[in-house]
């Protein structure tokens, strides 16, 4: 139900690069939205079609892509998904250097979209 | 059909606001932190708390944004302090459209700190930067250490956790593992300072006061003394 505040931005952005393109019709909508944003394309969707009623946008289909959150050891540079539930999420798996940096996780992006 | 590669981030024109909210503030030498948690947690508390250990001669606003009512603002103006209530009629979170007017209302020349109750909500008030110098999120002792699994992005977007109400640690009940939470903490947010407080027992608001004088002082030299 949180989709509601970002949606709306969703569907302003969507129409506003409609615009640039001089688009038609947009068809499909392509996000990127990271593991922490906890989004659920169906209620993208509902807030989209509400959002997008009457405009270039209307009918046009959400497609999520849901990326990881991805840490990067600051030691040996090796890339992991820290698991929070297995308490040793703070540390490297190959080297245990506690000395990380998240890189991927929080992103909300329009990756592209289909249009007419 | 056609297919055009956009790239863009969906929250840039949030960002782009935020980014005047801190220009204003720093033309003003105002520094402004953005308190986040739950509903209960102990916000209000906190603050009052806080504006009683900060210097006397820091001038602190408050803004509260709530649902409804004004209770917390009456509380803040009869604590000393300037308080400027927003009533987000429904909206679970505030945006910057909505925090604007409340600036308008606050002297900015004659404040050293804007202290901001967001709405009692772990997940939109995360998603919009309000343009404040510090996100200092709350987390409740009786919520639980596991709240971090649930609400990753709050925490990792906070600069402060202030881990609340740790007087309830001495219940025979409690359950609450500080260093599980901190140790989740550090993979999702490593930059992130940890404090823990308890407003009933006045515990732990000395260090919390004095991560915000430091944060004043990076942007008011001039206060650097107080």
């Amino acid at each position: 139900m949180h989709e509601l505040g970002v949606t709306k931005l969703i569907a302003q952005t969507v129409i506003d690069e409609a615009r640039k393109v001089e688009a038609h019709r947009i068809v499909e909508v392509h996000l990127i939205a990271g593991a922490m944003r906890h989004l659920e394309q169906e209620w993208v969707q509902y807030y989209f079609d509400r959002f997008s009623k009457g405009s270039v946008a209307q009918d046009a289909q959400i497609v999520l892509e849901e990326t990881p959150i991805v840490n990067e050891c600051q030691a040996c540079f090796e890339l992991y998904s820290p698991n929070l539930e297995d308490g040793h999420s703070h540390e490297c798996p190959h080297c245990k250097s506690a000395s990380i940096r998240r890189i991927s996780g929080g992103e909300l992006i329009i990756k592209q979209i289909v249009w007419e | 059909m056609n297919v055009t590669q956009v790239r863009r981030d969906i929250l840039q024109d949030n960002k782009a606001q935020a980014q005047n909210i801190r220009n204003l503030l720093a033309k003003n030498g105002v520094t402004m932190i953005n308190v986040m948690a739950s509903p209960g947690a102990g916000k209000t508390s906190s603050i009052l708390r806080i504006i009683e250990t900060m210097p006397k001669d820091c001038s602190i606003a408050v803004i509260e944004a709530d649902i409804d009512s004004m209770v917390d603002s009456i509380k803040v103006k009869d604590a000393g302090a300037v308080a400027v209530q927003i009533n987000t009629g429904g909206s679970c979170h505030l945006e910057i459209p909505m925090l604007e007017p409340a600036l308008d209302l606050i002297d900015l020349r004659s404040t050293d700190l804007i202290i901001v109750e967001n709405i009692g909500n772990l997940v939109c008030t995360a998603e919009f930067d309000i343009g404040a110098d510090a996100n200092v999120m709350l987390l409740s002792v009786p919520e639980g250490d596991d709240k971090i699994l649930k609400y990753p992005l709050m925490f990792s977007i906070c600069d402060a956790l202030v881990i609340s109400k740790t007087d309830y640690l001495a219940l025979p009940s409690n359950d609450f593992d500080p260093q599980r939470l901190t140790q989740r903490l550090a993979a999702l947010n490593p930059e992130a300072q940890v404090f823990s407080t308890s407003a009933y027992e006045n515990q732990g608001f000395e260090a919390l006061c004095g991560y915000i004088r430091g944060i004043i002082a990076a942007k008011a030299p001039a206060c650097n003394n107080r």
